[in-house]
């Protein structure tokens, strides 16, 4: 079936397996790597990408679900050569080592940060509480988060 | 970051804030090829048969690889890092659930999987070991038949630390206590699961690997015994990697396969990456703990186990002597051989997360015919 | 790898071609994906065609409607959990969405999915079942309506049928105050499946119960309601040890089977516990209430 979908702006149509999951039409189809696969479960979340606007584990939709909407991924943080402050502030407060649950953390913060500018700690950590890390044990992703609402006009 | 010297900036920060790093399921090369394994439902069965029939007539299918037709090349099974054999795809028998039994190789990875439904083992299932302690007992089911010469499970008993200091403390404490502890098996889960990319180039008969691996040299000396190549042949890139912890030292079968997987004809990578199987075994080691008050007080530890070894390892055990507050310690141990799979070097505990798939090329030698 | 295995794929344009679609062959509802699309990955679930509901706007709603809470099927989990006109009047849907999924599911999985996927381990199955909820159930003739108590037949099944589609769940707002709800769960890290879970809800009248509605979760049973514990309470005053006796008899009469998330005995502990909690925290909660206005 033709797929037709906004990513990070751009219209993009695909044939594609009306099973194909949104994860592998990013990836895949459109060379969008930023956004990983895994696990099989729907657990780690370094898959997270935004749907209209709300974050989604890419792995559990289809791309069929995503036909004439839009996405965002982690390659779209950047703008004009500007890292966004939720990617300054991981790279500040050593919010990743591995980088592979990274491009999903971010995303989710970037959608809370936008909801609420200033969450206390608790807050991002039950927004993030779907979605794993196994290098960092969380705390510098939480400052990194934290980081980036304080310096939201900085960053850059 | 900020060290004790100051600030350290991570160079690989910038790449994957940005979500361009290159793990190895990045990698993508023109005409590549996607690789699935077929695992054992069973933790311990004799194989009867395997026929492919239908899955080498899906038509994105490429090859199917059985331990048959590896075993006619001499490569069902490999050297481990421990000194010992693994399996690449069964031959006889399945030895855990979830071993490697045969390796699929098609155009892209959801016919890949698809595939994998469409080959069709019949088993025979035989009684199996769980646990550590069982599975030393007389009468135990035999993993490791394939050893010559193996009457029973045991691997080899260890011991660590000062016996004869030891085990005066304990005689003269006024107090031993002695408690047997259950641990469950635990497994290294980076989020990045393994996998493989393998690009033969039939013109300069070089290898080229792409590897979830955090050990790049071991892992080239392995695939050159595997592919028949002389080592300056073989380039192994350990890529960026998203998490090891242990997981990615061992070779695991899947990058065998992919080594070994493709045909011969056009330039075709092959790429497997591991997903992450929801069939985990768990498993229980056994320590017997034994702890005693000496006069004026304090525990001193000694620590006797039974450690279970996935079917497929030597044992790479870690060594740890108890050494407390000045106090002599010891830790002796057997270590015994369980259905479980292998694992990684995580002593006692571990089975490796199973690989995903893998994509590998096969070298000319083993003359596959591919459609 | 777990990927699915071939699938055709339909999207409604409206309530009527969902239900036309629906009562074609192996067609299956496709809403938020969140259960059906994990069990397709494993391949326990291969449905010939999914019918994609997600842009039926007018089966999402929370609303509040002539002495009913009105929700629609179509409505997310955290649409429920923001809600103030539904988490106001019945604490315990707050109380169960806290500890369902994890925020990033819950912005896509739907409160019919959820029923209609009908897992034994479901919370809402359970909430629904304290509150004495009715399922409103649409079909080409029109509309039909089954209590929740009566809406499960067993694991993964329901009572819709072909050509069928669960379009609303209504839950009676008591005409009174002094009603109070609470939902207590364990499980074995978060966003898991309860290893066991307990909802109550209680309409207190001077001090002794008029009505409980005791919902259970993931311990099997029988349409995740504690009958036998709501017939002790019923009419009792509404205390400590009538809330332990109470969720005695509930542990006594649910059927847990052991599994990897625990033993027998252990869960039927968990019952009666957090059976007793849900209630006097559903007790307290009447009573700061009562008096005020529905």
């Amino acid at each position: 079936m033709r797929v037709a979908v906004t990513v990070n702006g751009t219209e993009y149509a695909r044939d594609v397996e009306p099973r194909l999951l949104l994860i592998h039409f990013l990836r895949d189809e459109l060379g969008l790597t930023g956004s990983h696969w895994g696990c099989d479960t729907s657990n780690c979340g370094s898959c997270v990408v935004w749907l209209d606007q709300r974050p989604v584990k890419a792995c559990t939709v289809l791309a069929a679900m995503a036909d004439g909407r839009s996405v965002r991924t982690v390659e779209d943080l950047e703008r004009d050569g500007r890292l966004d402050p939720v990617q300054q502030g991981f790279i500040e407060c050593h919010g990743l080592q591995c980088g592979f649950c990274t491009p999903g953390m971010m995303m989710t913060a970037r959608w809370l940060l936008d909801r609420n500018p200033d969450p206390a700690e608790a807050e991002i950590r039950e927004v993030l509480s779907g979605q794993v890390c196994r290098c960092t044990g969380y705390e510098n992703i939480v400052r990194s988060v934290r980081w980036a609402a304080e310096h939201a006009k900085d960053a850059g | 970051m900020t060290t004790g010297f100051g600030r350290m900036l991570r160079k690989e920060d910038q790449r994957f804030v940005r979500g361009q790093g290159t793990y190895v399921d990045d990698v993508h090369l023109r005409g590549m090829l996607h690789g699935a394994v077929l695992r054992s439902p069973h933790p311990h069965a004799r194989i009867l048969s395997v026929d492919t029939v239908a899955a080498e007539a899906h038509p994105k299918v490429k090859a199917v690889i059985t331990g048959e037709t590896l075993n006619e090349r001499d490569l069902a099974w490999m050297p481990t890092l421990a000194g010992d054999t693994q399996a690449v795809l069964a031959t006889d028998k399945v030895r855990f659930q979830g071993q490697e039994v045969a390796f699929v190789v098609a155009e892209d990875h959801y016919s890949a999987r698809d595939a994998l439904e469409l080959i069709d083992v019949e088993y025979e299932p035989l009684p199996a070991v769980a646990d550590a302690r069982r599975a030393l007992d007389d009468g135990a089911p035999l993993v490791r038949d394939d050893h010559p010469g193996r009457t029973g499970n045991h691997i080899f008993d260890w011991e660590s630390g000062d016996a004869e200091r030891t085990d005066r403390v304990f005689r003269d404490a006024e107090v031993t206590v002695s408690q047997d502890m259950l641990y469950p098996r635990v497994h290294p889960a980076p989020l990045e699961t393994c996998g493989i990319v393998a690009d033969f180039n039939r013109v300069s008969g070089k290898l080229t690997v792409w590897a979830t691996s955090q050990a790049p040299h071991a892992h080239r000396t392995l695939y050159a015994m595997v592919a028949g190549l002389p080592e300056h042949k073989i380039r192994v890139i350990s890529p960026d990697i998203g998490g090891g912890f242990g997981n990615k030292v061992p070779i695991y079968p899947g990058y065998l396969c992919a080594i070994v997987g493709s045909g011969h004809g056009a330039r075709r990578p092959r790429r497997v990456q591991r997903r992450r199987a929801a069939d985990q075994v768990p498993g229980r080691v056994l320590r017997r703990v034994h702890g005693l008050l000496r006069p004026g007080g304090g525990a001193l530890p000694g620590d006797r186990g039974v450690h279970q070894q996935g079917a497929g390892r030597g044992g790479l055990l870690l060594l740890v002597p108890h050494h407390r507050g000045g106090l002599p310690g010891r830790a002796d141990g057997r270590r015994a051989r369980l259905r479980a799979r292998p694992g990684p070097g995580r002593t006692a505990h571990a089975q490796p997360a199973p690989p995903r798939a893998v994509p590998v090329h096969l070298p000319d030698r083993l003359g596959l015919r591919l459609r | 790898m777990q990927v699915p295995s071939q699938v055709e794929y339909e999207r409604a344009t409206s309530v009527p071609h969902a239900l036309t679609l629906l009562g074609r062959p192996d067609h299956r509802v496709l809403a938020g994906g969140h259960s059906l699309i994990p069990m397709m990955k494993l391949r326990l679930a291969q449905p010939g065609v999914l019918v994609d509901i997600n842009g039926l706007a007018e089966l999402a709603y929370i609303k509040l409607d002539g002495g009913q809470l009105r929700i629609g099927a179509l409505a997310r989990h955290a649409d429920l959990l923001d809600s103030a006109v539904a988490g106001d009047r019945f604490p315990i849907f707050h109380d169960a969405e806290r500890v369902v999924a994890d925020p990033i599911v819950r912005l896509w999985g739907t409160i019919g999915g959820s029923l209609c996927q009908a897992d034994p381990s479901e919370d809402l199955s359970a909430v629904f079942a304290a509150v004495r909820a009715t399922a409103v159930i649409r079909g080409q003739d029109g509309d039909r309506e089954i209590p929740v108590r009566e809406f499960h037949l067993g694991p993964y099944e329901t009572v819709i049928g072909p050509g069928e589609l669960l379009a609303e769940i209504r839950v009676p707002v008591p005409a009174r105050g002094g009603t109070g709800s609470a939902y207590e769960k364990v499980a074995r890290r978060v966003g898991d499946w309860s290893v066991a879970a307990a909802g109550a809800m209680l309409q207190l009248d001077k001090g002794a119960v008029r009505q409980a509605g005791i919902g259970l979760t993931a311990v099997g049973a029988e349409h995740f309601v504690a009958a036998e514990a709501e017939d002790f309470l019923r009419g009792k005053p509404a205390t400590e040890p009538n809330f332990e006796q109470a969720a005695k008899i509930a542990a006594e009469h649910c059927h847990p089977v052991p599994d990897q998330r625990g033993p027998e005995d252990y869960k039927r502990h968990l019952v009666a516990e957090l059976t007793t909690r849900a209630l006097r925290r559903a007790a307290g909660r009447a009573a700061r209430r009562a008096g005020a206005p529905a």
